[in-house]
């Protein structure tokens, strides 16, 4: 989703995604934007999920520049502002409960579900491994419990996630639903 | 049904003076009409060389009609939007409303009667009815997916 470009249905790019805002449980709020063009820097304005019409695998679709909203207000109506990580995902440390370090997010994996409600959770993130996973280590995609505890600093995932990292989206559906329910089981 | 690259270069002439007074160069699409809005012109004789649809008497398929030469003009209006260089429609990528990229526009197939857009040739694509279009902007051709 990062970098990802904003696109009007009159055609034209209005913004990129700068960073994920969850609204609680990993769902996903909305997105705070940058501009496009190599030099423009954030956008004083964010996108809020429900204004989104379509999260395609090239661009983000909306309807036309009126939904975007202003940052700060969206920021606070979503919650998020009193959770200090509100916008603050990429670039953040992945760390597991027993306190190894596993990398930093590059970029989140989002679900969409199929109902009306159109809820949009976070299920993974994409990492830069650190060395926990050897020097010669590919960017490795981690799912999520449902819920997960985030500063502005770190992001907390259970031990165990780390058994269940994958190189790429295709086995990825698998491992979410077995570390999920391994999560619910007591061992 | 005529696409798009065989009418380049078609010859314009104008029918009150017989004068041939350019030649047919690019075309510009209204996106949510489905339609050719204009043809520009290269070596355009007049000042200008945008001739909106509907001043074309006929797109014949040896020459371009137009009734005199007070149909071509510059761009100005709701054509001057549609014909601003950054929408140029040929080569520019083209997105669904599902935020997928489907390629990007090679030609199109047009009647050339009614301007309307019979299909948008993609490359490295398939063909795209022009009823799915949606708008052309700056940044992608939209069309419904």
């Amino acid at each position: 989703v990062g970098k990802r470009p904003v696109v009007t249905f009159a055609g034209e790019d209005v913004a990129e995604v700068k960073d994920v805002v969850y609204a609680g449980g990993g769902q996903v709020a909305g997105f705070t934007l940058n501009g496009r063009g190599m030099f423009s820097g954030p956008l004083k304005s964010a996108l809020a999920w429900g204004a989104i019409e379509a999260l395609g695998p090239d661009a983000i679709m909306i309807a036309d520049g009126g939904a975007l909203s202003p940052r700060e207000s969206f920021l606070s109506d979503s919650g998020a502002a009193a959770a200090p990580h509100g916008g603050d995902v990429l670039g953040s440390r992945v760390l597991t409960t027993d306190g190894t370090d596993l990398g930093k997010v590059i970029d989140v994996i989002v679900e969409i579900s199929d109902d009306a409600k159109r809820r949009a959770d976070v299920v993974g993130y994409e990492i830069e491994p650190s060395e926990a996973f050897g020097d010669d280590a590919k960017n490795l995609l981690i799912p999520l419990p449902d819920t997960i505890a985030a500063s502005a600093e770190h992001l907390i995932v259970p031990a165990s996630a780390r058994e269940f990292v994958s190189h790429d989206l295709a086995g990825f559906g698998a491992s979410i639903a077995s570390f999920r329910k391994q999560l619910k089981t007591p061992s | 049904v005529t696409l798009f690259s065989d009418a380049k270069g078609r010859k314009v002439v104008d029918l009150a003076t017989a004068d041939t007074i350019g030649n047919v160069d690019d075309y510009v699409v209204d996106g949510p009409n489905k339609t050719l809005a204009a043809i520009t012109l290269k070596k355009s004789t007049k000042s200008g060389r945008l001739i909106a649809w509907k001043k074309i008497a006929s797109f014949g398929t040896d020459a371009v009609t137009v009734t005199d030469e007070s149909a071509i003009s510059a761009a100005d209006g709701p054509l001057a939007e549609l014909a601003d260089k950054s929408k140029t429609f040929r080569g520019k990528q083209i997105l669904s409303t599902a935020g997928q990229i489907l390629g990007s526009v090679d030609d199109v197939d047009f009647d050339p009667e009614s301007g309307a857009l019979n299909y948008v040739v993609v490359k490295a694509g398939d063909n795209i009815p022009g009823e799915r279009l949606v708008a052309t902007g700056s940044y992608a051709v939209i069309v419904r997916a």
